[in-house]
């Protein structure tokens, strides 16, 4: 099963409105993706690169199932799951870390079940102690990303999605939870990662990515793509 | 197993918004019965009292027509906004975007339960107990939720294609409380053609059914409740329809 695709694109475009304003009227079109072909395998950790804009979240969202294409095509192995690993995800002020951690769990695609099995992992990791119970707006904007993390981190998914998620709070929490997610993501996982990182990218993904202005620039060997990468920039703006 | 998740989903997040309601203010819970008490006193002193419009047993008119009313009122201008309010999670996580209407739909159906017994025990202590014709009630009940989640589908999909849909709905709410004869009878509108247009606005047709069954004994006009019925579910799977045919559009027009 090693090689088999997880996810395939074929020649996926995906276009966003032109202007909010009165856009139901107007027929213009922003492409933030033409014609993109790749394929993910199982196990396989990915990396996505390219300049502020390129259409790296965009990719992600198509990724994980939260949009679909306007041209092409892209199919999932049916029996695996996809996620975001977005953090915070549907926090609200008013209920307790607890609360929200499984609400977030809930959305992130875990059963309630699932999430209270892993809450002492949860506030472990979070470093929240007995402030787990208090409403989340009496938490620091520190503390509610450390539980973010905690929450995101302990969601079971099939294909890991990253947006540059790899760390967050102080040094010392940032450096811990960089750690825990490589580990997690050397383990055995399939995972797609944006990142602008050249030592994360080099350390986790054989394989990279470049986008740029919406279209697939380079696939390959991450040395070979990175370097490609970095020179255009001396070559200045696209 | 999705579909079990989102259940789970949905119960989960209505009671969260319903403590999070709680917790954001002193009276908590109680301004769910604070709330439509002091309307009915507001329209009370207006209606009844300034303008000398209700005689004998005005006040439980008034209660019957504000209580059902405001299930429909407060479902609506919440609901309208469920999804253009969720957009920093729908742009993070998939999920079906008729979770929120439906969300938004249980609380305050909730918050009208609790009203509905209270409203119950009001009319039975002030001389209507319940009748063989109260069976009618969980129809009318059905009725209504129909209509009202036909409703809230409805403006919660379109709003974020147009937000400004959600100022005119306030408007249009306020010329249908006036139309919907909650502070008057139907009945006692002179002329036969007017009436007729009314009833065609089913919350004209709902609370005056209401009013038949709690106050007067009487059974509905069936002739009319199952047509409407029959509209409201048409409504009910267009809406569903809509919902699921932008479900992965509003990601994009609300990034």
């Amino acid at each position: 099963m090693k090689d088999k695709a997880v996810i395939s694109l074929k020649q996926v475009g995906l276009a966003y409105p032109g202007s909010t304003k009165g856009f139901i009227f107007s027929r213009e079109k922003f492409w933030a993706l033409k014609d993109i072909s790749f394929e993910v395998t199982q196990g396989e950790v990915l990396g996505i690169v390219g300049r502020n804009g390129a259409g790296k979240s965009t990719l992600l969202n198509l990724l994980a199932g939260i949009t679909t294409p306007d041209t092409g095509s892209i199919s999932f192995r049916p029996d695996l799951r996809s996620t975001l690993l977005s953090l915070q995800a549907g926090f609200e002020a008013n209920l307790t870390g607890k609360e929200n951690a499984i609400l977030s769990g809930m959305l992130l695609g875990m059963r309630r079940k699932e999430v209270l099995s892993k809450m002492k992992q949860i506030v472990d990791l979070s470093g929240l102690g007995a402030f787990i119970d208090k409403p989340l707006r009496t938490y620091s904007t520190g503390m509610r990303a450390r539980l973010g993390f905690a929450t995101a981190y302990y969601t079971d998914t099939d294909i890991m999605l990253l947006d540059e998620i790899l760390s967050v709070g102080d040094a010392y929490f940032a450096k811990m939870t960089q750690e825990r997610m490589e580990e997690r993501i050397y383990s055995d996982k399939t995972a797609i990662l944006v990142s602008h990182s050249e030592k994360v990218m080099k350390d986790l993904c054989p394989r990279l990515i470049w986008i740029e202005n919406g279209e697939l620039k380079q696939d390959g060997d991450t040395d070979e793509v990175w370097r490609n990468y970095r020179q255009s920039f001396k070559e200045g703006p696209v | 197993m999705k579909s079990l998740h989102y259940t789970e989903i949905i119960f989960y997040k209505a009671w969260s918004v319903l403590k999070s309601e709680c917790g954001r203010t002193v009276g908590g819970a109680l301004w769910w019965f604070v709330d439509p008490l002091l309307s009915i006193v507001i329209y009370y002193i207006a209606f009844g009292l300034i303008l000398q419009q209700g005689g004998v047993g005005f006040v439980q008119t008034l209660c019957v027509g504000i209580i059902f009313w405001r299930w429909f009122q407060g479902s609506l201008t919440r609901g309208a906004g469920s999804i253009i309010m969720e957009k920093p999670l729908i742009s993070k996580v998939y999920v079906p975007k008729i979770l929120f209407p439906v969300v938004s739909v249980l609380v305050d159906t909730f918050k009208f339960l609790v009203m509905l017994v209270v409203l119950l025990s009001f009319l039975w202590v002030s001389g209507h107990p319940p009748t063989i014709t109260y069976w009618a009630l969980p129809v009318l009940l059905f009725v209504q939720l129909l209509f009202i989640f036909a409703m809230v589908g409805l403006f919660a999909a379109l709003v974020p294609f147009l937000p400004d849909l959600r100022n005119m709905l306030n408007h249009g709410l306020h010329l249908m409380f006036f139309l919907s004869g909650v502070f008057f009878s139907v009945d006692q509108i002179q002329s036969e053609k007017l009436r007729q247009v009314m009833m065609l606005n089913p919350m004209v047709g709902l609370i005056a059914a209401y009013r038949r069954v709690l106050l007067e004994n009487q059974w509905p006009e069936w002739s009319y409740m199952f047509p409407l019925a029959f509209v409201n579910l048409g409504g009910v799977l267009c809406v569903g329809y809509l919902l699921r045919r932008f479900d992965r559009v509003y990601p994009k027009i609300m990034s």
